[in-house]
């Protein structure tokens, strides 16, 4: 049997590798995997303590946060391309206006 | 038994998701975090939760990579430069990785004693996906309701994108 403790360490170690990404990486779709990491950290953890007290409901959740975060790729994706695309800059720190141009 | 492979699928996933964050190449990233994801797959087996293990492969391995890589392989971004990564960079990713995972396990130490979980759900087959379905499609059904009216409005949001850039 597997102890509740090293479930939540192992989603806190995959968490700071996908925080780290977050910050260091500035390629916006390599931010975007790491923001994958971070999710399915968190997804991990609901899963360990849903199954140690047999609560089911957090394992629903669980289906709706995959849900979410699918939707969210794919809005995040298209917009990381359709920047790249105007503006030809790979890297998000070049992303100073992202609204309306201003004459 | 069980512990191996837990630390296996662990280990598994740690070293894929640092390959993730560390690899140059974009398309190499994307092919390690389908590595970690199916690792964690494994782990949600191990802890009795079959069903979410195989809507995580399907969802993430199968349609979420499929869409990264299409997107990936028509827009086709450069890979990181060599010279962004001195000591500096070296030292943040250290510092700062130490820094949020000592504050998570201070955090974990709190927590006292947990307990084991796995098996400890009933296991009988379709239990679950069952008792899933029942809350669902029951109490949570104004909740899945709303989640689908999210993903068509990402839809809408995503076609309203390209017709503005195409004007």
């Amino acid at each position: 049997m597997i102890p509740l403790s090293w479930c939540l360490v192992l989603g806190a170690v995959l968490f700071a590798i996908g925080f780290m990404g977050v910050v260091l990486r500035r390629n916006g779709l390599s931010m975007l995997l790491a923001v994958e990491i971070m999710v399915n950290a968190a997804n991990l953890n609901l899963v360990a303590f849903a199954t140690t007290w047999g609560l089911v409901e957090g394992q629903t959740l669980v289906l709706f946060i995959i849900g979410v975060e699918a939707a969210e790729l794919a809005a995040a994706l298209a917009v990381v391309t359709a920047w790249r695309r105007l503006t030809g800059e790979n890297e998000l720190d070049a992303a100073h206006s992202l609204g309306e141009e201003h004459e | 038994m069980i512990a191996a492979v837990f630390t296996l699928l662990a280990l598994a996933a740690i070293g894929s998701s640092l390959m993730t964050v560390l690899s140059r190449r974009i398309f190499y990233g994307a092919l390690y975090l389908l590595v970690s994801m199916l690792a964690t797959a494994g782990i949600f087996v191990l802890l009795g939760a079959e069903f979410l293990a195989a809507v995580q492969v399907l969802v993430y391995a199968g349609s979420v990579m499929v869409l990264f890589v299409f997107v990936l392989m028509t827009v086709g971004f450069r890979e990181e430069s060599r010279e962004r990564r001195g000591p500096g960079w070296w030292a943040t990713l250290l510092g700062l990785g130490g820094l949020i995972l000592g504050q998570l396990i201070a955090a974990l130490r709190s927590l006292d004693g947990g307990g084991e979980c796995a098996g400890v759900l009933p296991t009988s087959p379709g239990e679950v996906p069952r008792a899933m379905a029942d809350i669902l499609f029951g109490e949570r059904l104004v909740a899945l309701e709303v989640v689908s009216l999210l993903i068509l409005a990402v839809m809408v949001g995503i076609a309203a994108l390209r017709r503005e850039e195409r004007r």
